[in-house]
């Protein structure tokens, strides 16, 4: 009989470490704070190398997670103590309430057509709207609604209507529309404690704030984008149905610039090196050459570092095919023509060695990435940057300074979506061996042939 | 046909010696000459003599135009990435091509030795002057300050005419190699007057547009300052030398003390400022940081704070102590005369007109504004 296992963040290293230990018979809590499990991956519309559809490579894993009785999905919930030791953790979870009983909710989603509260959709980064009863995305899995609490009248009411109410309840369309008669407004936030033998963390990352970086003027110049809100743009899925348009005037731009190492490589901001925007720029610029036949597509970068399988003919083929332009240097300053709402780029064109300005009509930037915060609750060691330091980073890249506390994923270091997921598999692999109660390293002598090790 | 390019690992040594620490920190983003008041009226870049010093392209660093084309405004160092000090870099260049433009091997010790040396040298150099005036001086006169007696015009001129001719062919014969080296065999673009309208236009507007920004202006005040009253300086001596009588002008008092006044305050400022080396005066904790700097700063102060003493005792009609302060100012003239304009940082103004020739008619300067 096999001790549970804690997989934290149900991104596509939560899902692939989940269904892993769940082959192996080995019980699963996966917690997230979100109401679906996906994570950054369910945001993006194609992956590279191979420009295969994002969704439809992780919505049969995501389904699959939610199939196997093994898994048990604590959703909308935060990991708030760990204490013990390897094949022993006592964890103290945090279940937000999400005011719908999800054994009743079908996602129908008749709720969210009616609620009359809009509110900034942080799946779509703002681009677009949800209501304050949603479901996260149309793929979302679980299904299910929730209701933000901050901005739903019922719950949180603001000041001037609940004067006028009386003490009366306010709002309620969702109670009063809903066919299952799921939504429960009494539900208050519990504390589950669970008994595991190990914990995998894959709590990935978040992008750092380009606020931070005065020169491009993200925040302040409507059509500067970060890759994540292109990626939303391109996605058939996302706020625009697919359609490249600009934040100002609804137009379809026709030159549009990416300029790499925002915040990264950079000792004013991250020293490290994000690995996965070159690629994901090159794939962008495909995408936008895609939906839009005649743009130009222009990529500054310091050094293109295409170094995974096929990620160099990738970027070949995006010079040669599509005719992505890549231009060697690093923008120094954005500033908007007013007028136009275009936007000048200041930066040394290094194949000519003089200094260069160019306007565009969009510009993405390749934010640095920042790993979300771990420590604490969980009890382990950061290194310089605030990734999880690694106990030994050659020969055993899945464990932390702590026994029985795995990580897999951008946690541990950038990386990109393949590295993540064989990272989530090794790491399945070693709290598989402690919750099956095998010790580590496996020195019996009945393993050796001979009988000695 | 050209000779092969030469690489060599110890230019490389060399010029980070000279400065340039943050020489390998750079990976070539451009951020610095994109962000660059100057580089932006220029069709070349500051970033690619660093490129060239990585390699150690020897021939290539040597005959660069653009150290000489900074003007130290200090834009690069806050937008670089790798916190390489692109303006220090560029000194070091600077340092390295002036050892090599000269020929007689004392600017290589100037710059290589360490700032103690220095200034051992140059102040056993002031000691052996002021000896040479204390055992050779004239009458001294205690009614008035006399000093045509105490040091007659006619040995002052002697000894510091072939002093200044001595520098002159120094400083001539390098600015020749300089040329010849910098000059290369590519065809002028741009006529000789166009070449001066241009590049004077250029200037002038750049620094124009510095002046209006708080902590550049600071700077280029400063700078300004050492400028004038070196300026004021040269043409006192000329004055003098022609006119002897007319030292006793009002005019000529009143520049005078201008001419004091600017120079300690042009070095003064940033002496104090650097010694302070807190953090509120960053730049010039971050740049300016060699030994040549230092003793650039030093000689000119103490030559103008004793100059300045000299002639505040001479109006007050203190002969003894005016005879003393001026054996002192000119022991401290013969160091700076012989040792910092010919072979230390104040050689950078002749370099710095050269290179500005070369480079605005070769056509490096855009004409127009970039769009």
């Amino acid at each position: 009989m096999s001790k549970p296992v804690l997989v934290i963040g149900g991104g596509i290293a939560g899902i692939q470490a989940a269904l892993d230990l769940a082959e192996q018979g080995v019980e699963v809590y996966l917690v997230d704070k979100n109401p679906s499990i996906g994570g950054r991956m369910a945001q993006l519309d194609k992956t590279f190398p191979t420009l295969d559809c994002a969704s439809c490579i992780l919505t049969p894993k995501m389904a699959s997670v939610l199939r196997y009785k093994n898994i048990k999905l604590l959703m909308c919930s935060e990991v708030q103590e760990v204490k013990g030791s390897a094949g022993n953790f006592t964890c103290k979870i945090l279940k937000n309430p999400t005011y719908v009983d999800w054994d009743k909710c079908t996602g129908c989603g008749t709720c969210s057509d009616k609620c009359p509260q809009k509110v900034p959709d942080e799946f779509n980064l703002n681009l677009t709207t949800r209501k304050a009863i949603y479901i996260m995305f149309p793929q979302a899995v679980p299904r299910k609604a929730v209701i933000d609490a901050m901005h739903c009248l019922r719950l949180n009411p603001p000041p001037d209507l609940k004067e006028k109410a009386k003490g009366r309840p306010l709002c309620g369309v969702c109670e009063r529309i809903c066919p299952a008669k799921a939504i429960d407004f009494t539900q208050i936030p519990k504390v589950i404690e669970l008994n595991v033998a190990a914990i995998i963390v894959t709590t990935g990352i978040e992008l750092y704030d380009p606020r931070k970086i005065p020169e491009y003027g993200y925040g302040k110049f409507q059509n500067v984008y970060t890759q994540l809100e292109f990626e939303r743009l391109v996605s058939a899925t996302g706020p625009t149905n697919g359609h490249i348009i600009r934040r100002s005037d609804n137009k379809t731009p026709k030159k549009i610039a990416w300029i790499q190492c925002v915040g990264s490589r950079d000792v004013r901001f991250n020293h490290y090196c994000s690995t996965f925007c070159c690629m994901a720029a090159t794939k962008q610029a495909i995408l936008a050459k895609e939906h839009i036949p005649d743009v130009e597509t222009t990529i500054f970068y310091m050094d293109i570092r295409a170094f995974g399988k096929g990620f160099h003919e990738f970027y070949k083929r995006a010079m040669d095919e599509f005719g992505v332009k890549y231009v060697r240097g690093k923008v120094v300053k954005i500033n908007e023509d007013p007028k136009t709402k275009n936007l000048i780029l200041t930066y040394e064109d290094t194949s000519v060695s003089y200094v260069k300005k160019d306007v565009f009509d969009m510009v993405v930037l390749s934010v640095a990435i920042r790993p979300n915060r771990v420590v604490p609750p969980l009890p382990l060691e950061l290194d310089d940057d605030g990734f999880i330091k690694l106990k030994d980073p050659f020969l055993d890249p899945v464990s932390t300074t702590v026994d029985g506390i795995f990580v897999a994923g951008v946690a541990a270091g950038a990386k990109d979506i393949p590295d993540s997921v064989s990272e989530a598999s090794a790491a399945a692999m070693r709290a598989a061996l402690i919750a099956k109660g095998i010790e580590v390293p496996l020195m019996t002598a009945t393993s050796f042939r001979g009988g000695k090790p | 046909m050209k000779p092969a390019t030469v690489i060599k690992r110890e230019t490389v040594d060399e010029i980070v010696k000279l400065g340039g620490a943050g020489l390998f920190k750079c990976y070539q983003c451009g951020s610095c000459t994109a962000t660059c008041a100057v580089a932006e009226g220029l069709f070349t870049s500051f970033r690619r003599v660093i490129k060239y010093a990585q390699l150690g392209i020897k021939d290539k660093v040597m005959s660069d135009l653009v150290p000489w084309l900074c003007n130290v405004h200090g834009d690069c160092i806050k937008a670089c990435p790798r916190d390489a000090n692109p303006c220090e870099i560029l000194a070091a260049l600077r340092r390295y091509q002036s050892i090599n433009y000269d020929w007689t091997g004392i600017s290589a010790w100037w710059n290589y030795s360490s700032l103690k040396a220095k200034l051992v040298l140059s102040f056993t150099l002031s000691l052996i002057t002021m000896l040479i005036i204390s055992l050779f001086h004239g009458p001294i006169i205690t009614e008035y300050v006399a000093l045509d007696t105490f040091i007659p015009w006619q040995s002052l001129i002697l000894f510091g005419g072939s002093i200044i001719s001595v520098i002159a062919i120094l400083l001539l014969s390098n600015a020749y190699r300089m040329y010849k080296l910098v000059r290369g065999n590519e065809k002028y673009k741009v006529g000789f007057l166009t070449s001066i309208i241009l590049i004077l236009r250029f200037w002038i507007k750049t620094e124009i547009e510095a002046l209006k920004i708080p902590d550049k202006r600071v700077r280029i005040l400063e700078h300004l300052s050492i400028l004038i009253g070196l300026g004021l300086f040269i043409l006192l001596t000329v004055i003098a030398i022609l006119y002897p009588h007319a030292y006793n002008n009002l005019t000529i008092w009143i520049i005078r003390y201008i001419a004091v006044g600017a120079l300690l305050y042009g070095v003064g400022a940033p002496l104090i400022k650097r010694l302070k080396r807190s953090s509120n005066v960053h730049w010039y904790y971050r740049l300016f940081r060699h030994s040549t700097d230092w003793t650039a700063l030093i000689l000119v102060f103490l030559v103008a704070l004793s100059g300045g003493l000299l002639i505040i005792f001479k109006d007050l009609g203190m002969p003894i102590i005016a005879y003393a302060v001026y054996t002192v100012h000119l022991g401290f003239v013969v160091p700076f005369l012989t040792l910092e304009i010919p072979f230390g940082k104040h050689t950078h103004w002749l370099y710095k007109l050269i290179a500005n020739y070369v480079a605005t008619r070769r056509g490096l300067v855009r004409g127009e504004e970039l769009e």
